[in-house]
């Protein structure tokens, strides 16, 4: 026998109000003299067994109802009897959780028809007066709804189901499910993942998720299944099948921002399931503002194929790109095609920052990277120097690249602004050196771990003899060119001292870190990392020639502008988004208000908000994938921004054994097909194993008892010869 | 005040010339206005008797010879003074609530009235056995004596009314009126023969059964512990439950006294302590003429 609501089993303790209130009574007794003994003892010697015997029973009749009620409050029922692998047995009404697995991919083929075909099999099996809770994917946040106790309720919920583009998350979503657990009250728990039988979202590599979720079905594993203690899984998916698919999984634009007629390309990944061995060719089409820009022949082959394909010319703007697989004829048509948005810009102003005094003469400071940055005939740099103390914030969001020398010492509140900027997507280049503001300049940008500087600096260090620096990572993006005219680096650098990279303690919010130059000894000189949005580059000596002749290099003015035009490559605010990411648009005084639109025409509701401390207009988190153009009320051109679908729901692969092996170890049961489910589950429930309902009737037959009774000794007490 | 300013006051004055007769014909040497049993010298002729050697000549009565030549003796019936015996019972249960008040405010009236009408009354105080025993006595003074024998007892002691009312008829020489003012809470059996004893012995005994009203209607609740007055064993009752089952108890036990009494020969009333004495004793009395 277990107890539903085990909580109340304190209420038991009323059974002692009567017993108590006996007690009480007795010890109360008042005392009084008594002519008349000789009656009371004659009637006590014929009448004391019966009166004792009353007594009892009336006592024992008044315990055993309050009993019975404070045990119907528990809700006892039998423990379900074992059930085999492949019989289901329900006891009682039933408490369904259905987690239907709305994402992406649920596009593919009649996967949506067929989940919905399962759902309606599993709901035949439950009748009015079951609990049911249907929780889709995409709003496993929500608050908890309110069960429905009509099966033919929770049908209609499911038959209006539309793919969300939300990527699914299986043990996710099991998680959610349990936590409504906590507004049903059936007996027979019933926790059931509907999903289309794909195996994206299981995650079966994740061990401990898996972990936590088998600790959260079953808390008592000797408990009987189906009970609270030890939930029953049921997992319905349709028959696997492998179904035809090409996509574009992934599509990103080397460098975000370009100048203006700058050689840019794209990297895309195409993927492919459900081809013959042979594979398959397909042209892929490259297009600009929509425009047919680029085309390709290739042999797709089941899998993930790499392509790069260079960007045409543009004027400067922005610009919506688009890599799509024409003719495709495959299942799922939505991830034929992908976009990416990249800016075309005459002018990438660059703001550099000396030491407050310090000499700006042409060979000391950041005079070689002011002069490396010069405008030229591709004229897209514009470099401005300021001392450190002369630098206003609205100053750093002018620009697209920040250069420290030094670093000098900045306030805290520029060092605030510099992190605000470098997380929006700025770039940032420290040059170390003598620091003019000592320790100090170097710890409020480590900020033991928590700032932009990505590695501690830890002290400069003498080298032996004069280095050169080398290319230390040939798939820099950086490094690429060098590579390929099969450079070295800077080989006349002859590098005397530099700071000492500390390469084990790293900044928490730094990541990608990579190790562009470095000296012969393999000191890193020159590493870039991802912080944030922004880019940050560290030199580890100053650009100068106090420590080294490194500016006096051929190679060192492109690496510079290589760099510096890496370091600007991100565009802000952010355009290439996911889905369940939010749109920002910044505001200024030009633009103030602004609508969007998406691809399919639907209106996007922007907010008031804010970003990186700005004021700027917010939307919802993104569910549609494609285009989205925003238009300023001050006429100025649309923006684009893309939205794009998470990789792996293009990716297709059935439920695989390992998905499917974690699932067995939660003791699920799995079932594929509608005939399986109406076998197992179809069956005429057994009769609730509840015992409120007969404990209630016998508190009714024993309260009728009790008053009976109490009435019938009230009717002889009232009785009574006369004298 | 005295007893028998109260016994006046509130009975006596409203009894008003009520008188106590005995049914049976009481002997005594003495005129009063009970009829004698000795039929004798008096004012009333009762009959013929034949004569038999010895009678005095003086009652022949010659008209019936000279009618019927047949020797006959002429009888008389004598107004005589009765003689009664007050026993009240000063036992311990006595002692609940009114009970002994009203026993000796009865028996003060009777003693009273009696003395009034010329008759002559003894007082027998008894609980186990005769605490006290006033003889006969017809005065005043006597009367005096009596009601401050009633005044000064109190109840005590356990109820024993058969052996003592048996010891009482052995005392007890002339016919007479015995009254026993008692709650009778003892075997009636017993009562019985004692009753029959005194009958014997040539008394007239009328009961009065003095029982307090709580011990009639047993008005109590919940849960009690009595306390006997005779030195009982305590108990402790469910008053609520015990109710019914106690009057049924006393009702048989009273029913059972007033079968046996009658059987006796004699008559028992019960007097509740809250009742009106002056009506009790006018229904009593009138009743008993």
């Amino acid at each position: 026998m277990i107890l539903l609501n085990a909580i109340l089993l304190g209420g038991l303790a009323i059974t002692g109000i009567p017993l108590a209130i006996h007690l009480m009574h007795r010890r109360q007794a008042k005392s009084m003299s008594w002519g008349a003994m000789q009656f009371l003892h004659l009637m006590l010697a014929k009448s004391r067994r019966r009166l004792l015997i009353e007594q009892l029973l009336l006592l024992a009749i008044r315990m055993l109802l309050l009993a019975a009620f404070a045990l119907a409050l528990t809700r006892p029922a039998s423990v379900p009897q074992d059930e085999g692998q492949d019989r289901i047995v329900r006891h009682g009404r039933t408490a369904a959780v259905l987690c239907i697995d709305d994402s992406q991919s649920l596009n593919i083929q009649d996967r949506r028809e067929r989940l919905i075909s399962l759902a309606r099999s599993y709901l035949n099996t439950l009748s009015s007066g079951d609990e049911i809770i249907v929780l889709f994917g995409s709003q496993a946040q929500d608050l908890l709804p309110e069960p429905l106790r009509d099966p033919e309720l929770a049908l209609r919920q499911i038959e209006a189901l539309r793919p969300s583009s939300q990527a699914s998350d299986q043990v996710r979503l099991l998680s959610a499910g349990l936590r409504h657990f906590a507004v049903l009250s059936n007996p027979n728990a019933e926790l059931v993942l509907i999903s289309d039988g794909f195996d994206d979202g299981y995650n079966s590599q994740d061990v401990e998720r898996w972990a936590t979720l088998r600790g959260q079905l079953c808390s008592d594993p000797k408990a009987a299944r189906g009970t609270r203690e030890n939930i029953r899984l049921l997992i319905l998916h349709p028959e696997p099948e492998l179904p035809l698919n090409l996509a574009v999984t992934s599509l990103e634009a080397v460098q975000e921002v370009l100048p203006v007629n700058a050689q840019g390309e794209v990297r895309a990944n195409l993927f492919a399931s459900g081809l013959p061995t042979t594979g398959r060719e397909v042209l892929i089409r490259l297009y600009a503002d929509e425009r047919a820009s680029q085309e390709k022949t290739l042999r797709l082959h089941n899998g993930n194929t790499p392509l790069v394909l260079p960007l045409p010319m543009m004027e400067a703007g922005l610009h919506a790109v688009e890599v799509r697989i024409e003719d495709a004829q495959d299942d799922a048509p939505l991830d034929d095609r992908r976009y990416v948005i990249v800016q075309t810009a005459k002018d990438f102003p660059v703001l550099l920052i000396d030491a407050p005094g310090q000499d700006t003469g042409r060979l000391k400071g950041l005079s070689f990277a002011s002069y490396a940055l010069r405008p030229d005939s591709q004229g897209f740099f514009s470099p401005r120097r300021l001392a450190s103390d002369q630098v206003e914030e609205q100053d750093l969001f002018q620009a697209r690249v920040v250069i420290l020398d030094g670093p000098p010492a900045l306030g805290h509140r520029l060092c605030a602004a510099l992190e605000r900027f470098v997380a929006g997507g700025g770039g940032l280049f420290i040059c170390l050196g003598e620091s003019s503001g000592g320790n100090a300049a170097l710890s409020s940008l480590w900020q033991d771990g928590q700032g932009i500087l990505p590695l501690k600096a830890k002290t400069p260090i003498d080298l032996p003899s004069p280095s050169s620096l080398r290319i230390a990572s040939s798939h820099h993006p950086v490094a690429a060119p060098f590579v390929q005219n099969q450079n070295t680096g800077l080989p006349l650098a002859q590098v005397r001292r530099l700071w000492s990279l500390d390469q084990q303690q790293v900044s928490r919010s730094a990541t990608q870190i990579q190790v562009l130059l470095a000296s012969q000894q393999g000191a890193p000189a020159l590493i870039t990392a991802q912080v944030g949005r922004g880019k940050v580059a560290v030199l580890a000596l100053p650009m100068d020639l106090s420590w080294s002749l490194m500016a006096s290099d051929p190679a060192f003015v492109p690496l510079l502008r290589r760099l510096t035009l890496y370091l600007a490559g991100n565009l802000v605010p952010p355009r290439n988004l996911q889905t369940g990411q939010r749109l920002v648009l910044p505001l200024s005084g030009s633009a103030s208000s602004a609508t969007a639109r998406s691809q399919s025409g639907k209106n996007l509701v922007l907010t008031a908000g804010y970003w990186m401390d700005q004021a700027a207009l917010v939307s919802a988190p993104l569910e549609e994938s494609g285009l989205i153009y925003v238009t300023h009320r001050n006429g100025s051109p649309p923006e684009p921004f893309t939205v794009g679908l998470p990789a792996r729901e293009s990716q297709c692969a059935n439920i695989t054994s390992a998905s499917i092996e974690r699932l067995e170890s939660l003791g699920s049961y799995r079932f594929t097909s509608m005939a399986t489910i109406d076998s197992n589950l179809g069956q005429a429930p057994v009769h609730s194993s509840e015992w409120w309902r007969p404990l209630i009737g016998l508190c009714l037959i024993l309260m009728m008892v009790e008053i009976w009774y109490t009435g019938r000794m009230l009717q002889r007490e009232g009785a009574g010869g006369r004298v | 005040m005295s007893l028998l300013g109260q016994v006046e006051g509130s009975i006596l004055s409203r009894l008003g010339r009520v008188s106590i007769t005995a049914r049976q014909a009481v002997e005594s040497l003495l005129s009063g206005q009970h009829r004698c049993i000795h039929r004798g010298l008096s004012v009333e002729f009762a009959g013929h008797r034949p004569y038999a050697p010895g009678d005095d000549l003086r009652r022949l009565d010659w008209q019936v010879y000279a009618r019927t030549d047949r020797y006959e003796i002429r009888q008389y019936e004598e107004e005589t003074r009765l003689q009664a015996t007050i026993v009240v019972d000063c036992s311990g249960s006595m002692g609940y609530g009114g009970k002994l008040p009203t026993a000796c405010a009865l028996a003060a009236v009777l003693a009273t009235l009696m003395l009034r009408q010329g008759d002559q009354v003894s007082l027998a105080m008894v609980d186990t056995g005769i605490r006290s025993l006033l003889p006969p006595g017809g005065t005043m003074s006597h009367l005096v004596t009596l009601l401050e024998r009633l005044e000064e007892q109190a109840p005590g002691g356990e109820t024993a009314l058969g052996p003592v009312l048996e010891t009482l008829a052995d005392r007890l020489r002339r016919r007479g009126l015995v009254f026993l003012i008692s709650d009778c809470l003892d075997d009636p059996l017993r009562l019985g023969k004692a009753i029959r004893h005194l009958i014997h012995r040539r008394q007239e005994v009328r009961i009065i059964q003095v029982l307090d009203k709580d011990e009639v209607s047993f008005p109590f609740r919940g849960s009690l512990r009595m306390l006997g007055l005779e030195k009982e064993s305590p108990i402790t009752i469910d008053a609520d439950r015990v109710r019914a089952e106690y009057r049924n108890a006393l009702a048989e036990h009273r029913s059972k006294l007033v079968q046996v009494c009658r059987e006796a020969g004699a008559h028992c009333n019960l007097c509740q302590s809250d009742e009106d004495l002056a009506l009790f004793l006018g229904h009593l009395l009138t009743e008993a003429q």
